[in-house]
């Protein structure tokens, strides 16, 4: 067994919460990296353009200029997702999650991702302005990290917006992550007021802006909740209290993760 | 997001001025100018020419998404004889931002006599602050 960070915590920023988990387990505590290659396009492939004349994929994994694509999962064979190698079953590995840091190269690539797979998650003036990766911001370049849970398809949206046809490579950095969640409220107090050394805990915002019905029923699924309210550091007994409600509430005890041991 | 990589492009030897088809390690094919996305500052740390007598002269424009864009001399580099001229700019980048996505960068050449010569530029596209 290896560990780096004892525990990581995954904010859930429309919720106003966090998923909180211990960290039993990393499984590739040594091989981190994995040159993916080019993105999964098809010479040919039909490309949404910024100019709004048809354009086509130059070549394989490739983009034309001033063109983008949504909704690229990634495929590989021989996993339990033949399109999508960051997808796993929550019905018997709902203890595992990947924290995946991406590269894309050129890194002037524009990126951002949907989740699940069609709900655009960054938005402007509440959900007034609904941001996609061809708006003139909602996106980063080059770089993006996600949390990916079981059973829950990301949408991965490229979009370059130069004069170069651009041949496209990925790079993964990715953590495998066996997790359970603490059984001691104080413990997740603790840790969402900040009071455990950051050394220790790893966190991350899951880059959501709404709770799409898909994604509430699969995280109610999976975990039989939707995080830990963010504490007010002033009422711990209060937030503790509502903590331990809910450890103790049956849909939690029934989570695919209680049934794979996450939940103590 | 910070970028670095190279641009670079020859004369074609048959005529003695044009625009220099420009490739990097992740072009599919050649382009005939480099535009800056919005929001991007494209900062040149260095040029290196090389082969026959030529000029090159680094040209920028506000406009090419129109028919003739307005293109304005930033650098001219010249070999006044065959050989190889190195410029590096590490200490202070030429910077060309590109403000509404119509900015671009292009390389033309001109010579007495047609010939092949070569350019490369390091290229930066970044945006963040400095």
């Amino acid at each position: 067994m290896y560990k780096e960070e004892l525990y990581l915590v995954v904010d859930i920023p429309p919720e106003k919460s966090a998923y909180v988990f211990r960290i039993d387990t990393i499984w590739n505590p040594t091989y981190r990296l994995i040159n993916y290659g080019p993105l999964p396009i098809q010479a040919n492939q039909p490309l949404k353009s910024f100019i709004g004349t048809s354009v086509t994929a130059p070549a394989n994994g490739a983009l034309a200029p001033m063109s983008y694509i949504e909704g690229i999962e990634f495929p590989l064979q021989n996993v339990y997702n033949l399109s999508d190698m960051w997808d796993v079953p929550s019905s018997f590995l709902a203890n595992r999650l990947f924290v995946v840091e991406q590269t894309v190269t050129p890194e002037f690539l524009r990126v951002n991702a949907y989740i699940p797979i069609n709900t655009v998650q960054a938005s402007f003036q509440g959900n007034k302005l609904s941001l996609k990766i061809s708006d003139l911001w909602g996106w980063k370049r080059g770089k993006f990290v996600m949390t990916h849970f079981p059973d829950i398809l990301v949408g991965y949206n490229y979009a370059n917006d130069t004069s170069f046809p651009v041949y496209t490579s990925v790079k993964f950095k990715y953590w495998e992550y066996v997790v359970s969640i603490p059984s001691d409220p104080a413990i997740i107090f603790n840790i969402l007021a900040d009071f455990i050394p950051e050394k220790i805990v790893r966190r991350i915002a899951y880059p959501i802006v709404t709770l799409a019905p898909d994604l509430k029923n699969q995280l109610q699924r999976l975990y039989g909740f939707f995080g830990f309210p963010l504490p007010s550091i002033e009422r711990r007994a209060e937030y503790e209290r509502k903590y331990a409600e809910i450890l103790a509430s049956p849909l939690v005890r029934e989570s695919y993760l209680a049934r794979a041991g996450g939940i103590r | 997001m910070k970028y670095l990589f190279p641009v670079y492009g020859a004369t074609n030897g048959t005529a003695t001025s044009g625009t220099v088809p420009l490739n990097s390690h992740f072009t599919v094919s050649s382009v005939n100018y480099i535009s800056i996305p919005q929001g991007i500052k494209a900062k040149i740390w260095s040029v290196r020419i090389s082969g026959a007598v030529v000029n090159f002269q680094i040209q920028f424009t506000q406009n090419v998404n129109t028919s003739t864009p307005t293109w304005v001399t930033v650098e001219n580099i010249s070999l006044a004889s065959a050989g190889e001229v190195a410029i590096d700019k590490s200490r202070k980048p030429t910077v060309l931002e590109g403000k509404n996505g119509n900015e671009a960068i292009q390389i033309v050449w001109s010579q007495s006599t047609a010939a092949v010569s070569y350019i490369i530029l390091d290229i930066e596209f970044t945006d963040e602050d400095d």
